[in-house]
């Protein structure tokens, strides 16, 4: 039986091999950087979630202010709002150990939705899009390979685990997409052809007491003009950087500064599910060896 | 395309009808749509801006879940917040007494989002005039509906949400906020509407 298996793991490899892009899509790879991506992102969901604690009376149940979008009056009392809501965190915590992802993904896009046209889909932010892609896309992928409480399937003997590529890439590509086309975005937008459009939203309603720090030094024009191009350069070729082994962490460190950035000066922490995927474009080995070793140090933390 | 490809695996037949085979048509499809929209929406960006028009067909729902880019988007020379004001009941026509409702009890959000939910764009864009009037009665609704319910002693019968003007300023958002340089304008009222 087994070797009938390793025969049609085989054909099938070499069914692949006749085609280059099912090649680039369906060949196998390691299933590290998914598992440490489900992990960070799941952590961002739950951190997502968890921001709405004290108010999901208010945002969530009958008795609160929502709109729900191209959607009957759904909500329910308060009681069955707080059991869903807390019922979403508990399948970020399953999603983020791994237990059984291929029941719980598709339920905690399901809940993501639920929330998401009852209320949250108001401001029609770009993040929620961006976090509804991403679970849309693990719904198929196979999360629980490594790093899980409940591996889909056993590893047998010393050969190293393997995931189809597909998911990997494509939340990569994703990642990819969203950087250039606001690069793009800006660049053919002439409002961001001017350092104003950075200090005048430090200034905004969005600016925190930090911005308006920065804002008072009086630095020059240029000194904004110079930022404001920055980002233009910095969301081009971001993607880009980010596949260069070379330059990888370089790029890895830059996309962390300037997401903290935004969070510290304008209070949008949401695009951290971008930064929870740059785990995807890092070779499944180098994820491999940091992963034991941030596991290795937790566990020999624990009291003997 | 997309490694459907049988050679060398089985007959056709069986991999026609095989797991691996619907698998792959499954994630084949969605890779076409989410490349098809991805590449869409930025070439339609550069189209729009060097001749004025799109070059790809988007679905509106496409468009919708795909444009995630655009943040931002204009330079505003003043400062705006969100007034829910209320009218109490049982007095005179002439004499109507509007009372401000605590905002950051409704919209316990910061700032900038408080001002991005109540544009209500989503319903603008969708469903027209129509759908944004009916979007912003619900949420008049669900207001009254709770300041009645939490201040049986001062009910209000009718609600209209306005938007406070002021110069944007370097020092402090609300530095510039006196009564010689602010503005309100009626956003929509209750009263209109109905």
């Amino acid at each position: 039986m087994k070797a009938k298996q390793s025969v049609s793991g085989q054909a099938k490899k070499s069914a692949l091999s006749c085609c280059p892009f099912g090649n680039y899509w369906f060949e196998s790879i390691s299933p590290y950087p998914l598992a440490a991506f489900r992990i960070l992102f799941g952590v961002y969901l739950f951190c997502y979630f968890a921001q709405f604690i004290f108010r999901v009376e208010m945002l969530f149940s009958s008795n609160g202010v929502y709109v729900p979008f191209a959607m009957p009056d759904y909500a329910p009392a308060p009681l069955l709002a707080w059991l869903i809501y807390l019922l979403t965190l508990g399948l970020c915590a399953l999603f983020i150990l791994g237990f059984r992802t291929r029941i719980i993904t598709p339920f905690l896009l399901l809940y993501y939705l639920y929330h998401y046209f009852l209320n949250l889909s108001l401001p029609n932010y770009s993040y929620d899009k961006i976090n509804m892609q991403f679970l849309f896309l693990l719904c198929f992928a196979e999360l629980d390979l490594v790093w899980s409480l409940s591996p889909s399937r056993k590893v047998v003997g010393t050969l190293e685990p393997t995931t189809p590529a597909w998911a990997t890439r494509f939340i990569v590509l994703q990642v990819f997409f969203q950087y250039f086309g606001s690069g793009l975005w800006k660049l053919f937008n002439p409002v961001w052809h001017s350092g104003s459009i950075i200090s005048l939203t430090y200034a905004g309603p969005w600016g925190t007491d930090l911005a308006f720090a920065v804002l008072q030094l009086g630095l020059a024009d240029w000194f904004y003009d110079v930022v404001t191009w920055g980002v233009i350069l910095f969301e081009l070729v971001f993607g880009f950087v980010l596949y260069s082994r070379k330059f990888q962490r370089f790029a890895i460190v830059l996309g962390i500064l300037f997401h903290l950035h935004n969070w510290a000066f304008l209070q949008i922490f949401e695009f951290f599910s971008l930064v929870s995927a740059y785990v995807l474009f890092i070779e499944g080995a180098e994820v491999k060896r940091l992963g034991e070793r941030i596991f290795s140090a937790f566990v020999s933390r624990k009291p003997s | 395309m997309f490694g459907l490809s049988w050679r060398n695996c089985c007959s056709p037949a069986r991999f026609i009808f095989s797991r691996v085979f619907f698998s792959r048509v499954v994630i084949s499809v969605i890779s076409g749509v989410f490349l098809y929209a991805n590449i869409s929406i930025l070439a339609n960006q550069v189209f729009a801006h060097i001749h004025g028009r799109y070059l790809f067909f988007v679905p509106a729902p496409m468009f919708d879940l795909f444009i995630t880019f655009p943040v931002f988007s204009s330079v505003e020379q003043s400062n705006r917040e969100l007034i829910v004001e209320g009218r109490r009941t049982g007095l005179t026509e002439e004499t109507p007494q509007w009372v401000e409702l605590p905002v950051d009890e409704y919209f316990p959000f910061r700032l900038g989002e408080t001002l991005a939910r109540i544009n209500l764009s989503k319903f603008l864009d969708y469903f027209g005039e129509p759908g944004l009037e009916e979007a912003y009665l619900f949420l008049i609704l669900k207001i009254r509906e709770r300041y009645n319910h939490d201040h049986p002693n001062e009910l209000i019968d009718i609600l209209r949400f306005s938007v406070d003007e002021w110069p944007r300023s370097y020092k402090d958002f609300y530095s510039e906020k006196t009564p010689e340089q602010t503005q309100r304008h009626i956003l929509v009222t209750e009263e209109d509407e109905l």
